[in-house]
């Protein structure tokens, strides 16, 4: 896959915050590409950057070879938004927002037709398609708002933060909708502060934090990178302390932490479940469920930067 | 395709229609039904019989003699649908008080005004028996007078330059005595002040288009709203999407002045003149005007879009006051307290520039007025195309 967006050394600076600090990464044609980090990690600015809207103060920024300019139109009319806030004209019905938005890109009226109504049909708002978005629910609006950048089908797509305050249904359409975009060959640069969303959906993570690159890779890789790789709940009563020593004394255990009827290990890569299961029987606890937590890229984002990526 | 969406966006902006369009016709209604309609359903009450009488004489009382005497010759004192029918006082001869004393003991008249020249006072004497309407007028005449009088006086005084500001803007609560002492348009029809209400209104409906102007700027600039994000990252140039977005409200601006014109003459019968040509430009660059202006409460001022739709709502609805929309003798007190207000206030010059517009033989003031504006004007556009050139923005 060749490198169709690169990013080298941005800063970006706002009197003395330093929103993005000296931030490097590359997106792979046709990939999905998950930009990860809490709220104010400099995420949105890093994409507002790289659409040539904010000015930086170092780094360089180039689209399909070409270095990316407010005045590169050829550039801009690859590329499709979707904001993090839902932009259309209330004024207009959502046929007419999308036209709307589709005729910066499109001129030829009968292409323009064409193009809108398969952006209404992809997001499923055929039949609300004369309603005002007021008229429209808070998942019915996303939908809206990502039609209107994606009508024109372009090569390259933003999403920022496009499920902030939607409803699972919305969500999962939503997620459905940009897996399908990525099979008609558009490469999806996605952020979000939801790991759910970025583990299904991107083929590759990026982690910011504080405006830099915390880590990059496949979620996988990602998780790999880290000590802990499973969290072990188990429903006991009555462990002795001398007994929680034992499956603390366990080889690649972390952590562990018992209540009374819960048990809760943090362990590293290894058999662990078998091994605290085998200490339990031995001593003839009688245990009601037991799970096996794989880590998320909360417990990636976690161990890295020592806080949580979730913040709301 | 983007001319025509604008279009479309902005008639459908209740805010708008309502402001520009619904709110000034509403207005002129209530003006028409507040001034007018008592004036024309007072039309059958009897002019009321008076006599003056000077004990002193001085510039006073002859011109109180001079007001009372064009009031009693009156016969009709018509502007558009405003004024009486009739004079509303006759003049009865009285040699001295006691004889007018004894002409209201006989009925034969029913007020005595008593002129003390020296000490500009008047002193109204009328019989028992008179009625409302008898102590309205009355009371009225002369406290108009007094007032009018005290007003040019100074004006003549302190700023004699400015004393047709101050004729043009006297308010009185007798119609047939401000036709007579307010300009008298070149076609010789009489110019009455209520006009000054309506020509007031027309002005501020175009003056609301400065929300039209903030509007604007936040459909195309990509650090104000999501909508201008999207059109700033779109292969359209930013200079394209400006002049769609600013000429369609702007055209849709000036054809509601125009309506709002031709309804407040053919309904509300408030005289335009007929000097087409200079209605159009007046038309164009008051609206240019205020969406300029607009443009740049969008760029500089602070706050989301209602914070600076509020803010230029109220900069507007304080020069419109100050132009005399709600006390039509502001302008004229101002002129005597502190002219530079009406000098540069936009709205006071533009109803100036209408006044002169329809009442007067010339149209110097009237140029001059406009010429004001339109400086005013091309500074706005200026500034505000110098700031929406920049495509990059330092923040979002």
């Amino acid at each position: 896959m060749s490198e169709i967006i690169k990013v080298d050394g941005l800063v970006k600076r706002y009197k003395e915050l330093i929103a993005v600090d000296n931030f490097s990464m590359s997106v792979n044609e046709g990939e999905i590409l998950g930009l990860l980090g809490p709220n104010g990690s400099g995420k949105s600015t890093t994409i507002n950057c790289i659409l040539s809207l904010l000015e930086f103060d170092k780094g360089t920024i180039t689209i399909m070879g070409k270095e990316m300019s407010p005045k590169a139109y050829d550039l801009k009319s690859k590329i499709g938004v979707v904001p993090q806030e839902v932009s259309v004209f209330e004024e207009l019905t959502v046929y007419e927002n999308i036209d709307f938005f589709c005729g910066l890109y499109i001129k030829d009226k009968d292409e323009r037709k064409k193009k809108v109504q398969e952006a209404i049909d992809f997001v499923g708002l055929n039949e609300f398609k004369k309603f005002r978005p007021k008229k429209l629910s808070g998942g019915l609006k996303r939908r809206l708002n990502i039609a209107c950048g994606i009508a024109h089908n372009p090569k390259i797509i933003f999403f920022d933060e496009p499920t902030v305050a939607v409803d699972p249904q919305s969500r999962n359409k939503i997620l459905e909708g940009i897996e399908e975009l990525r099979k008609q060959g558009a490469t999806i640069i996605y952020t979000s502060h939801y790991m759910e969303e970025v583990e299904q959906l991107a083929d590759r993570v990026i982690i910011i934090d504080k405006g830099q690159l915390i880590a990059e890779g496949s979620v996988d890789k990602l998780k790999s990178m880290i000590k802990k790789s499973e969290m072990i709940k188990i429903s006991v009563k009555g462990i002795t302390d001398e007994d929680l020593e034992k499956i603390k004394n366990l080889e690649n255990i972390f952590s562990v932490d018992y209540d009374g009827k819960h048990l809760k290990v943090e362990a590293g890569k290894g058999n662990n479940v078998v091994e605290v299961i085998k200490v339990l029987e031995e001593k003839g606890y009688k245990m009601k469920n037991v799970y096996s937590e794989q880590p998320t890229l909360n417990d990636v984002f976690l161990e890295l930067t020592g806080k949580e990526l979730r913040d709301d | 395709m983007m001319f025509t969406y604008y279009l479309r966006k902005t008639l459908r902006d209740k805010g708008f229609v309502f402001w520009s369009l619904a709110f000034p016709l509403l207005l002129m209604l209530c003006f028409n039904v507040t001034f007018m309609g008592p004036a024309k359903g007072e039309v059958d009450f009897d002019p009321v019989k008076s006599s003056v009488i000077v004990e002193s004489e001085s510039a006073f009382s002859e011109e109180f003699v001079t007001v009372l005497t064009n009031l009693a010759d009156a016969e009709t004192v018509k502007s558009g649908n405003m004024g009486y029918n009739h004079a509303i006082v006759e003049l009865v001869d009285s040699a001295s008080l006691e004889e007018a004393e004894k002409k209201i003991l006989d009925k034969e008249i029913e007020v005595i005004y008593l002129v003390d020249g020296e000490n500009e006072n008047i002193e109204v004497k009328v019989g028992d028996g008179a009625n409302m309407t008898t102590l309205m007028v009355a009371r009225s005449v002369v406290e108009s007078y007094r007032r009018n009088y005290m007003i040019m006086k100074d004006a003549a005084m302190t700023a004699p330059d400015k004393i047709e500001i101050v004729l043009a803007s006297i308010s009185e609560s007798v119609p047939v005595m401000k036709a007579k002492t307010t300009y008298l348009g070149d076609d010789g029809s009489s110019a009455n002040v209520y006009m000054w209400y309506f020509y007031s209104t027309i002005v501020m409906g175009m003056f609301f288009n400065v929300t039209s102007g903030i509007h604007t700027v936040f459909d195309i600039q990509g650090n104000l709203s999501g909508s201008g994000m999207r059109t700033s990252v779109s292969p359209t140039k930013k200079s394209k999407i400006l002049l769609s977005a600013f000429f369609a409200r702007y055209a849709l601006a000036c054809v509601i002045t125009f309506f709002e014109l031709f309804a407040m003459n053919k309904f509300f019968n408030i005289p335009v003149g007929n000097r087409l040509f200079e209605i159009i430009v007046f038309v164009l660059i008051g609206n240019l005007f205020s969406m300029s202006l607009g443009c740049c409460f969008g760029l500089f001022a602070k706050g989301d879009e209602n914070a600076r739709d509020n803010k230029a709502t109220a900069a507007i609805m304080l020069s419109v006051f100050l132009s005399g929309e709600m006390i039509v003798q502001l302008p004229g007190l101002l002129e005597k307290s502190c002219p530079i207000v009406n000098q540069i206030n936009p709205a006071t010059i533009m109803n100036f520039a209408f006044y002169r517009l329809v009442n007067y033989p010339t149209l110097n003031g009237f140029w001059m007025n406009l010429v004001k504006i339109f400086v005013a004007t091309l500074v706005f556009l200026t500034v505000s195309i110098m700031k929406l050139r920049r495509e990059k923005y330092a923040a979002l």
